[in-house]
């Protein structure tokens, strides 16, 4: 039991043996903390991308950078995982299940399999569990602010206990990839690319941190870290570190110092509101750290950079007031292959944008329905511009976005119902 | 002509001093001197950033740090000391007229505001005028190159000055992470025009066309003498630096300024450089930029950054967030302010675009802030529930009477504003008897 319920604890461990660094990680949460394993155990850790893309040529290796086990990959490291496996069943689990739901609809059966995930996890005597092939079970959120009802899957409602272990790394919508962000795996696809706009994004992982709250422990995996353009195309930093903790918003709110964030920043949004809504303590003096102290392992991360600008000069950004959601896809619209030499373009976004009325471009892309609502379309066809619409708030381009990442996984019909995929639901 | 450095780099100044004059003059005097930079200029205009007038220490509403006397010298506005040593400087440089001049934030009084902060003082005994950028004639102009600004009225002494000195302070703030060149030039906009455009990313590209506005005229000097972190723009905590950053590229001068204060110009939130530089304002990559006298990495500090919870912090105050721009984002901690909360009521503040609301929602009143959500919500079916509306419209929404009451404003303004922001918030009120 806690000595001071009102003082949880956070681990944070450096260790060049990860395995050993896993272990003590958690035995500090069990002498501080307490931690019942019985039952079955769901350790869901990030499987978001499943290459650096430098096999693809999206980006080289930094200068300096060689390591040859291939070891730095966006998703959490393997070795953490196996650890965590040993580590639960040696404690009595009776079954350790690993499991998560990548992103971009792209099945895990394929992303456990390509990243040599499910070996990993089978040598070290644990389950496997597709999320996208789980069965889904209803539930209405308490007090709800972005999910009044989720859909989960019944390995993660059903568990004792629920080990979320992210990877620590820069993200471009909400600073860091942290524990909560993680919760997003958890999701169907059919419900996803709604809720990507701030400050929802956030209130969405809190609803769903709600349901898992009691039985869950937060493992961050900042081993090899990544920083700058994350979550995919970041640089590797070592930093041979382990948190752990059974406070959600405490560790996000260590893991944050360990990366250099300041807590209570803007970019580390869900920590305000995951406070308010009692999932736990974001004040870092009122929050116990055992191991390491911050100030050792600390390693500030390069953030990941985000013009608010289409990167070819030949697009010129028209914009209004718009919120996160369309930002992910500026640089993508047009994309490269959309756009011809000696043509000119205008994007336009947000709301009441300031469009001059001599517009002189070829074409206009209109991106998000917040834009298409103060865009007059057909005055602007009938000067002869040519309108490109991509709908949906926020207005994702899955498709193109998967040709232009040479996304290895064929993604052809979508589970997606927001508008933003209806021309790839086939 | 910003390119002056080795190779066509761009150049930018560091000088350390505890003496500000010292230190300005320094500052100058490695790109060039005050003479030099004058170019024949008979007309200078020195734009401090003197958006706020107080702390908010003698109202209560800071703490200085134990320990910290600031004799008068730590305040949220550009230093007096470094604003009265570039009137001097330029008038020993032969300079006909230094006007400083600036229209203070949220619609404030220009004279008191000068005078409560020493300025007015500073600058006349340097033998300047001060002056209040909202009080002086107007001219029509149009932006070249603009992209949301086209045609604007802009006081004439910024138009006609020979040299713009660009003078900001540097400190934190919420809405673009750090205050610097880009940023101070909001103050040139007409009090009238400004509340609309805090909106991202819109505000960068108005700042953007702002800035060209003064284009190959401007010097910019960023008063780093004791700079502001943590809570700016007006509540954060001094960082003694002694240091004064000048520059003739305002993009190369901010980029500079903004590592020296531990940022990266790459990184999200210095979001005006991005933009600045592809509308041709100048260069943000340091490769270009040639760096004289202190150098960054013995200069360079780690600020806190402001914080910005996306939150009503009221217990009472549920939040339902859709997609939201920090045009609404900075409103959320004031919608509604504590005088608008009664015990035993319950309150839901809903905003951004496609906000999810429960069947039911437990709240006696439902706020409403900024046109998305206004548009995202039927209103009309709330009312039938039995709740209480409160529509706060615009894009973005200002509540800007609430705001200075809450703050204690003590200087006088008059609300000019012609947005739809500040017309008077509409109130839905629920039919007498609730139909379930």
């Amino acid at each position: 039991m806690t000595a001071n319920p009102s003082k949880p604890c956070v681990a944070v461990v450096k260790s060049e043996d990860v395995s050993a660094g896993v272990r003590r990680a958690i035995e500090q949460v069990e002498e501080a903390e307490g931690l019942r394993v019985r039952g079955t155990v769901l350790v869901k850790p990030q499987w978001d991308y499943y290459s650096l893309g430098w096999d693809a040529g999206l980006r080289e290796p930094p200068a300096g950078w060689s390591e040859a086990g291939g070891l730095f990959q966006p998703y959490t490291d393997p070795r953490v995982v196996a650890a965590l496996v040993r580590l639960f069943l040696e404690r009595g689990a009776a079954r350790v299940v690993v499991g998560d739901g990548p992103l971009h609809e792209t099945p895990a059966r394929w992303f456990a399999e390509r990243t040599g995930m499910d070996k990993a996890v089978r040598e070290a005597g644990g389950e496997l569990a597709y999320f996208d092939e789980e069965p889904l079970v209803e539930v209405a959120v308490p007090d709800a602010r972005a999910l009044p009802k989720i859909q989960l899957p019944r390995a993660a409602l059903e568990c004792d206990l629920f080990v979320n272990v992210p990877k620590l790394k820069t993200h471009p919508m909400h600073g860091l990839s942290a524990g909560f962000s993680n919760l997003y795996g958890l999701l169907p696809h059919e419900e996803r690319h709604r809720i990507l706009k701030q400050p929802q994004f956030s209130f969405a992982m809190i609803d769903v941190m709600k349901l898992l709250r009691e039985k869950a422990v937060t493992v961050v995996d900042a081993v090899i870290a990544m920083e700058g353009d994350g979550p995919r195309l970041g640089n590797p930093v070592r930093m041979d570190v382990v948190l752990a903790g059974r406070d959600p918003v405490a560790v996000d709110t260590i893991a944050a110092m360990v990366a250099g964030f300041d807590p209570i920043e803007g970019p580390l949004e869900v920590i305000p509101p995951a406070r308010h809504a009692g999932l736990g303590v974001g004040d870092p003096s009122m929050i116990e750290i055992r191991g390491e102290s911050v100030a050792e392992v600390a390693r500030p991360l390069e953030r990941t950079a985000h013009p608010w600008i289409h990167p070819n000069p030949n697009v010129k950004t028209y914009a209004g007031g718009d919120s996160c959601g369309a930002r992910p896809w500026i640089e993508y619209t047009p994309m490269p292959w959309e756009i011809e030499s000696g043509k000119r373009y205008a994007l336009v976004l947000g709301r009441t944008p300031s469009l001059p009325k001599d517009l002189d471009v070829d074409e206009v892309w209109v991106l998000g329905d917040v834009t298409l609502k103060s865009v007059k379309v057909k005055k602007l066809e009938a000067r002869g511009i040519r309108v490109r619409v991509i709908p949906g708030c926020p207005p994702v381009r899955l498709k193109e976005y998967l040709r232009l990442h040479k996304w290895e996984y064929p993604v052809e019909k979508v589970r997606c119902k927001h508008e933003c995929c209806a021309s790839m639901r086939g | 002509m910003t390119k002056e450095g080795l190779n066509g780099k761009s150049v930018v100044s560091m000088a350390q001093d505890a003496d500000p004059h010292r230190a300005v003059a320094r500052a100058l005097d490695l790109i060039g001197g005050a003479g030099h930079l004058l170019r024949g200029a008979r007309t200078v205009l020195i734009k401090p950033n003197v958006g706020y007038y107080s702390l908010g220490v003698e109202t209560g509403l800071k703490k200085l740090p134990e320990g910290f006397d600031p004799e008068g010298n730590f305040l949220p506005s550009t230093d007096k000391r470094v604003v009265g040593a570039l009137v001097r400087l330029f008038k020993e440089a032969g300079a006909e007229r230094v006007v400083v001049a600036d229209a203070p934030v949220h619609e404030t009084d220009g004279a008191w505001v000068f005078a409560r902060t020493g300025l007015t003082e500073a600058v006349t005994a340097a033998g300047g005028e001060m002056r209040d950028l909202a009080l002086e004639p107007k001219v029509e102009v149009q932006v070249p190159g603009g992209t949301v600004l086209k045609t604007m009225k802009v006081p004439k002494v910024v138009m006609d000055a020979d040299l713009f000195v660009n003078a900001p302070k540097l400190k934190t703030t919420r809405v673009g992470l750090l205050t610097l060149a880009f940023k101070n030039m909001f103050g040139v906009l007409l009090h009238e025009d400004r509340h609309p455009y805090h909106r991202l990313p819109e505000h960068y590209y108005v700042l953007a066309d702002l800035m060209k506005l003064v284009k190959g005229r401007d010097l910019t000097v960023v008063d780093a003498v004791m700079a502001m972190d943590g809570y700016g723009p007006r509540f954060g905590d001094p960082v003694q630096m002694d240091l004064i950053i000048a520059g003739r590229d305002p993009v190369a001068t901010e980029a500079v300024a903004s590592i020296v204060a531990g940022f990266s110009p790459a990184e999200g939130p210095i979001e005006v450089l991005p933009v600045a530089e592809r509308e041709g304002l100048g260069t943000r990559d340091l490769a270009g930029i040639e760096v004289r006298g202190k150098q960054i990495q013995e200069v360079r500090r780690s600020f806190k950054r402001p914080p910005m919870p996306w939150l009503n912090l009221d217990k009472r105050v549920k939040t339902y967030p859709g997609g939201t721009c920090w045009g609404c984002g900075l409103w959320m901690q004031y919608s509604p302010v504590p005088w608008e909360i009664e015990d035993g009521r319950a309150y839901a503040l809903v905003t951004g675009q496609e906000p999810v609301l429960p069947d039911r929602i437990d709240a006696d009143e439902v706020w409403l802030l900024g046109n998305c959500a206004v548009e995202s919500v039927t209103i009309g079916k709330l009312r039938k529930k039995g709740h209480k509306v409160v529509v706060l419209p615009g894009c973005n929404p200002y509540r800007l009477e609430p705001y200075l009451e809450l703050h204690k404003w003590e200087a006088p303004y008059s609300p000019v504003c012609r947005h739809a922001c500040c017309r008077p918030g509409k109130v839905v009120k629920p039919p007498s008897s609730p139909r379930a």
